[in-house]
């Protein structure tokens, strides 16, 4: 009877396994297809082809999109490990004025809605000259105010005897919280990194507004553009276009998956 | 002290700049747009209430917000079941549970656009992954994305699809929490496994469950690149969004005045069922 | 420059000749009142007017009309006609002169019937009326004919006995601009044999050697002098290379072209004859003898593509603006006058007569000059040194300038004459060049555009060291519409770009954000060689203005699977009864499972606004005879044709010939006949190619019509592509010039053989210059018919929304059926006009 149980219930998570993870191995096989193929269910194409990856390269720079991706995920996550450190440390560590106004202002746009500020932001960007730049997808997410309030939370809980001594040492505060409260804080750093990353990574809307030149495009946009655009011409070729958007992450993901998972519930609940 | 104070000051100064120009101002401007009509190239004209009274005689407006009440009627239940069984499911002591949780994990890291194209594949009539098993077990093909009556739990069940991972690990921290001792005493009650969850279970996770509720409404209302990506807002304006008619009014017709007036409505409505979601739920929570 | 024929119709007489009322152009009018007069006493009073002269003022009239669609020039060349088909014999010969009483002069030399000078402008003038009226359009056109065929008949029995009309390489040349003209109104194996015929005699003429006299200039025979009045050989061969598809020809034009004129123009002026053995006779200068030359340049630019001819025609023409020896303008814009000629090196050696035959030249050349970008802008260049008074002794290159400073430069090349930009310097020991100007250029992003932009933008880099030009795509998909307003906006917007929709046009004029076209040399040059005044019509602006250049147009043709029409027997359906048949008999379920699997028609079922192009709007435009969704502000649309249109695509999603579902993301359902019909446009024929459809037997039908309208009065849907300069260039002319480039015709052939796209050209289907390029890719001739026969959307700031209303009604109403046609239509009208009230 437990027996019998448990094979219902590993039988049920292999099927709910299979759910989530079958879409993306019928999504790789799909990109090895030729057209008439697709169709199928089955896994292993019978007349394997390169031909998706190769109309997909030729027809959009998804080379550039990727360094693009690349480029913007990174400046903006280390902008919000590095300034967003060094405000969460003023906010946590420093006593000055009007640091309560910034500990209320983090906590109080945390609860508006980003529609709210879409278009004006849109618009701001627009004035600003800044559309078709990379200003325009880096500048906006600088500092991010969870990250902020979860550097600050971990920060907070460091001992102010560390602090004190290194201050007696001489040590100016920024080397303080690079040196001292950095390394202590790799758990929250990570965290904030991947989560940081993911989003940036992910985000498609706000690409879709402030850039219009193709060798700016993020790898979402422009798989978003490529293939709604029709630029793609066939299901195979769309499907080409999207793996590499999901084959990074993957491969990380693998890797990384406990990290992933901690940090992307933990910023989703802190958020 | 003096230096506490200036070093706090030089600290924070860039994110001071940073909410100003990008959080005040926005929100600020918001507010002004809403009396504006403004097309981003022409001069803005002062709009007076205009935006206000269309908004509230738009239909198409109240439509896609009646459409996200439909989307989280079906999602928000659908979200819970399932993340609350994989999640009970995952509590148990089993053999590779890190796979099991990394694969229904591995949607939630995948790109919405990713996961919009791939669905909409999925859901294709013709070459349809789904349609393709419907024929095999000698079912009807149904046109998920073209029926008025499918489309919009079409599009629930692909986002919960995508972040039940997400709220399987919110449950399975909650579970942790429930102490050891009040199940081995209802256990030794002599409850029913139902009982056990309908009793104990249950209502300890309900401050997960209220996290759920709000963040799949939040979500909810920002639906945006599934119903640009798959549907366009159709068949018959039963995917249209809220924000996707904030999209297309602000960049198809060149209105930021009314598309920002959707925006303000959107963060208030958003702001106001959260509210009452919590009520309810905190309520239940309280007693 | 103002050119207009207001002179010309000054020295129009009324006249009677056999009974019928004619015109006819008097021969001279003198300064200082210009009268017209017949002909002096020195010519023997040969008469009052000539067919000579009657003729070439009707082709000067036909042209004007063809570019102006000014219906008086129309009446007065048929009038002119008339005079000329009167003359004639019976036997194809023709008289030239008439009295005051118009009585013909039958004795003197100049007159007396035969098939020579006269009779050769004859055939011109009605070969010209029969290219631009057509053959049976009008009376007039239709009574030339018994005329012209004598004419032809006996021009041919001079041909084929090899000898020239009149013994003159100058009649026989006039002759044949006649056949090719008719050759490519109505092509014929008669036509074509005798063009052949007569171009193959003509290219013999060529005299001389590229170094000796008279330099491969065509004459009479090899002792006669050339002579530079009426030296039409060089248009006529290179028009015959490419309307009988003969490269031979047009080597036979560049012969006379690279070795003669090239001459001039390093010489700095055109001399009025030259003997056989070499020696020059300067004077007089006259217009019939520039004007050829002009003419000349342009027909060989056009043969070869090569532009820097159509820079020689405008440095030669620019002898009309004051560019020659006397220094003075010969052509007075304000009154159309083209003085009779100059006969010495000053000022008071101007004949300021202004006969018949000196202002139709200037006309015609001018005429051709204004549609031609490259020379319209270098016929107001002048040459930096005084002319040189020999053709032997010739300096190695000549500069010209222009009124604003620019430099051009003439110099002798490996393969002739070439043109060099120069920066002060005489090009050879050439100074530095200026920085060149960089111009950055927005093409549509889908990679055939790119494609085409990238070799445009090649071609023109190379031949234009001083403005260079950077391709940027655009970004393809939903946004392209609003990514131009966005730049706009940012003031980040390019100097030129290609794809700019009538959706987008309203609101860049609306934001000041492009320059306007219609009035800069290159553009206007270039609008008015390619479209006519009906098809510009529509395009323009309130204030008269054209901003965005039309470029390319795409009238969409209903589509259809030869293969599955044959088995289901169904022909091409015209009507809605007919496509509603053709409808049901053409859905099967092929496999037998029960479900239908092949469709008739896929109409999508997406609501984005420009999903409607391919649906909704086609069918409604084809019933709507011309009228669009909203006029000046004004909602059109709930109308009978609309409520046709839904009802049909109602009555098909009802039935089931119309699919009501999605096919995967990027599958074609018309290529892999799953339907078997699809409203689609030129474009579609080359992506089929590339989707690697091969076996798919398809052709194309005009839209079908309701059953009460006229199939002959149907419009095709085309989405109109324009060019824009936008107004942050700081190089607008440098910009028209390379809008002028991106349409010439030799860049609208690519455009035709890269992209399978028609410019928007008048006369397209029956332009030789396209028939090639056109025949590269099936049914491309048959959609090119519908080019001036469509209509594109409104220019109108909502109509983006207003479209997305259609859509609303149109899912509504066909595709689900759930609200009646007529109420839905009625709502969509209704909320649109909420819309445009609230602007």
């Amino acid at each position: 009877m437990k027996a019998l149980k448990r094979i219902a219930l590993y039988a049920a998570l292999t099927l709910a396994a299979v759910t989530f993870i079958y879409p993306f191995l019928w999504m790789a096989s799909a990109t090895f297809k030729p057209p008439l193929e697709i169709g199928s269910l089955a896994l292993i194409p019978t007349h394997p082809t390169l031909d998706n990856y190769r109309t997909m390269w030729a027809r959009a720079p998804f080379g550039r999109a990727l360094l693009n991706s690349i480029m913007v995920a990174t400046t903006i996550t280390l902008a919000v490990l590095v300034l967003g450190s060094m405000t969460a440390y003023a906010m946590a560590r420093l006593r000055f004025r009007g640091r309560p106004i910034l500990n209320g202002a983090t906590m109080a746009i945390l609860l508006v809605p980003g529609q709210l500020t879409l278009i004006p932001l849109y618009t701001l960007i627009v004035q600003l000259g800044w559309i078709d730049t990379y200003a325009a997808l880096i500048v906006p997410y600088l500092f991010n105010a969870t990250a902020i309030l979860m550097l600050r939370q971990f920060f907070l809980q460091i001992p102010q005897s560390l602090i004190d001594a290194a201050r007696m040492d001489g040590m100016s505060e920024p080397r303080i919280l690079f040196s001292i409260v950095w390394p202590l804080s790799k758990p929250v750093l990570s965290i904030v990194a991947i989560f940081t990353f993911m989003g940036s990574w992910n985000e498609v809307l706000w690409p879709l507004l402030v850039v219009r030149e193709q060798h700016l495009m993020t790898l979402p946009q422009l798989l978003t553009v490529f293939a709604l655009g029709g630029g793609a011409g066939s299901t195979g070729v769309s499907l080409a276009s999207a793996m590499v958007l999901v084959i990074p992450v993957v491969i990380a993901y693998a890797f990384l998956q406990r990290n992933f998972i901690e940090s992307m519930a933990g910023a989703g609940i802190k958020g | 002290m003096r230096a506490e104070q200036r070093s706090g000051w030089i600290l924070s100064a860039p994110y001071s700049a940073f909410l100003l120009a990008f959080a005040l101002y926005p929100i600020v401007f918001a507010i002004v747009l809403v009396f504006l009509h403004w097309d981003l190239v022409t001069v803005p004209a002062f709009a007076g209430t205009d935006n206000l009274r269309l908004l509230a005689t738009d239909t198409r407006f109240w439509r896609a917000v009646g459409n996200t009440f439909i989307f989280l009627a079906i999602h928000i239940p659908l979200q819970i079941a399932t993340a609350l069984a994989l999640a009970l499911a995952l509590n148990r002591k089993l053999a590779g549970r890190g796979f099991w949780r990394a694969a229904f994990f591995l949607p939630v890291v995948i790109s919405g656009a990713v996961v919009a194209i791939l669905w909409s594949n999925l859901y294709a009539n013709d070459v349809g992954l789904i349609n393709r098993l419907l024929i095999k077990i000698g079912a009807s093909p149904v046109p998920w994305l073209t029926d008025p009556r499918t489309a919009m739990p079409a599009i629930a069940v692909m986002v919960t699809w995508k972040n039940v991972g997400f709220y399987v690990i919110i449950y399975l921290a909650g579970l942790q929490y429930i102490p050891k001792s009040c199940q081995e005493a209802i256990e030794l009650e002599g409850a029913s496994p139902w009982q056990r969850f309908r009793y104990l279970t249950l209502p300890s996770l309900l401050p997960q469950t209220i996290l759920v509720v709000t963040l799949s409404t939040i979500n909810g209302f920002q639906l945006f690149i599934e119903p640009y990506v798959m549907t366009g807002g159709g068949p018959l304006r039963r995917t249209y969004s809220v924000v996707l008619y904030l999209y297309n009014n602000a960049f198809s017709y060149q209105k930021m005045g009314y598309a920002a007036t959707i925006g303000v409505a959107l963060a208030l409505i958003i702001g106001a069922v959260v509210f009452v979601q919590r009520r309810v739920l905190g309520s239940a929570e309280a007693s | 420059m103002a050119i207009g024929t207001d002179y010309l119709e000054h020295l129009a007489l009324d006249a009677t000749v056999n009974g019928r009322s004619v015109r006819v152009v008097s021969l001279y009018a003198n300064a200082p009142d210009y009268k017209p007069t017949g002909s002096p006493a020195r010519d023997g009073f040969e008469g009052t007017a000539s067919v000579d002269d009657a003729a070439r003022a009707a082709v000067a009239y036909l042209r004007y009309y063809e570019t102006h669609g000014d219906t008086a020039a129309r009446d007065e060349a048929l009038a002119l006609l008339a005079f000329v088909s009167g003359m004639e014999q019976g036997d194809g010969e023709f008289v030239n002169f008439i009295d005051a009483s118009g009585r013909p002069n039958r004795t003197a030399p100049s007159s007396r019937k035969s098939m020579s000078y006269w009779a050769a402008r004859s055939i011109w003038a009605m070969g010209e009326a029969t290219r631009v009226l057509g053959a049976d359009s009008l009376p007039g056109v239709a009574s030339l004919r018994p005329v012209m065929g004598r004419a032809l008949a006996r021009m041919a029995s001079e041909i084929g006995g090899g000898r020239l009309l009149g013994g003159s390489v100058t009649a026989t040349s006039e002759a044949l601009l006649g056949v090719l003209a008719l050759q490519r109104a109505q092509p014929s194996a008669r036509y074509s044999g005798l063009a052949t015929q007569t171009a193959e005699l003509l290219a013999r003429q060529s005299a001389g050697s590229a170094q000796a006299a008279p330099w491969s200039g065509y004459t009479d025979s090899p002792t006669a002098e050339w002579h530079a009045w009426g030296s039409r050989a060089v248009e006529a061969l290179a028009l015959a290379g490419e309307v009988l598809e003969r490269p031979d020809f047009v080597a036979a034009a560049r012969k006379e072209a690279d070795g003669l004129w090239s001459r001039f123009l390093l010489a700095g002026q055109v001399p009025a004859s030259i003997a056989a053995d070499g020696s020059v006779k300067w004077f007089p200068q006259i217009a019939y003898g520039i004007g050829p030359i002009v003419e000349g340049y342009l027909a060989l630019a056009d043969a070869t593509g090569d532009r820097s001819y159509a820079v020689m025609a405008g440095l030669a023409a620019s002898w009309f603006n004051g560019d020659n020896v006397a220094h003075v303008a010969m052509y007075d814009p304000t009154t159309g006058r083209t003085f009779d000629g100059i006969d010495g090196p000053s000022p008071i050696k101007v004949n300021r007569n202004a006969g018949a035959e000196s202002t139709i030249e200037g006309l015609l050349a001018l005429e051709s000059v204004a549609a031609d970008p490259d020379a319209a802008a270098y016929a107001r260049y002048r040459a930096t040194e005084p002319p040189s008074s020999s053709l032997t002794n010739l300096p190695a290159a000549r500069e010209f300038e222009s009124p604003a400073g620019k430099r051009v430069a003439i110099r002798r090349g490996k393969a002739g004459l070439e043109v060099v930009r120069s920066a002060g310097a005489v090009a050879g020991k050439s100074g530095p060049l200026a920085t060149p100007i960089t111009l950055t250029y927005w093409p549509a992003a889908n990679p055939i555009e790119v494609k085409l932009a990238d070799q445009l933008t090649a071609r023109w880099n190379a031949e234009n060291p001083d403005v260079q030009v950077r391709v940027q795509p655009l970004p393809a998909g939903r946004s392209s519409e609003e990514v131009l307003l966005a730049a706009i906006v940012a003031r980040s917007t390019p100097d030129v770009s290609s794809n700019v929709s009538s959706a987008l046009l309203a609101r860049l004029v609306r934001a000041n954000g492009v320059v306007r076209l219609d009035n800069r040399i290159a553009t206007a040059a270039r609008l008015q060689e390619r479209a006519t005044p009906a098809m510009l019509a529509s395009l323009r602006l309130p204030d008269g203005g054209i901003y965005a250049f039309p470029w390319k147009t795409n009238p969409e043709m209903l589509m259809y699977n030869v293969d599955l029409f044959k088995a289901a027997g169904v022909s091409p359906p015209r009507t809605h009864a007919e496509l509603l048949s053709a409808m049901r008999r053409l859905t099967r379920d092929t496999d037998g499972d029960g479900r239908v699997d092949r469709w008739a028609l896929w109409a999508g079922l997406k609501t984005m606004w420009f999903e409607r192009f391919y649906d909704f709007y086609p069918l409604y435009l084809a019933s709507s005879g011309g009228i669009t969704l909203v006029n000046r502000g004004k909602v059109v649309f709930d109308n009978a044709a609309a409520v046709s249109a839904l009802t049909l695509l109602r009555q098909g999603f009802a039935e089931g010939t119309l699919p009501r579902s999605n096919f995967a993301l990027g599958r074609d359902p018309f290529a892999d006949g799953t339907v078997a019909m699809k409203i689609i446009g030129p474009w579609f024929v080359r992506e089929m190619v590339q989707m690697g459809v091969r076996d798919l037997h398809y052709d194309v039908t005009p839209v079908p019509v309701a059953d009460n309208a006229d199939p002959s009065a149907s419009f095709a849907f085309a989405d109109m592509r324009s060019i824009a300069v936008f107004s942050t260039t700081r190089h607008p002319d440098e910009a028209a010039r390379f809008v002028a480039y991106l349409t010439s015709p030799a860049a609208d052939r690519l455009l035709i053989e890269i992209a399978s796209q028609l410019p928007y050209r008048r006369a397209l289907a029956s332009d030789p210059r396209f028939t090639k390029s056109l025949a590269r890719w099936p049914t491309l001739a048959t959609y090119a018919t519908y080019v001036e026969r469509a209509r594109d959307l409104d220019i109108d700031p909502d109509i983006v929304e207003i479209l997305d209303l259609l859509s609303e009604a149109y899912e509504e109403a066909a595709v689900y059926g759930t609200v009646p046609v007529r109420q839905a239509l009625d709502r969509a009208a209704r909320e649109a006009r909420k819309v445009i009230d609230a602007r």
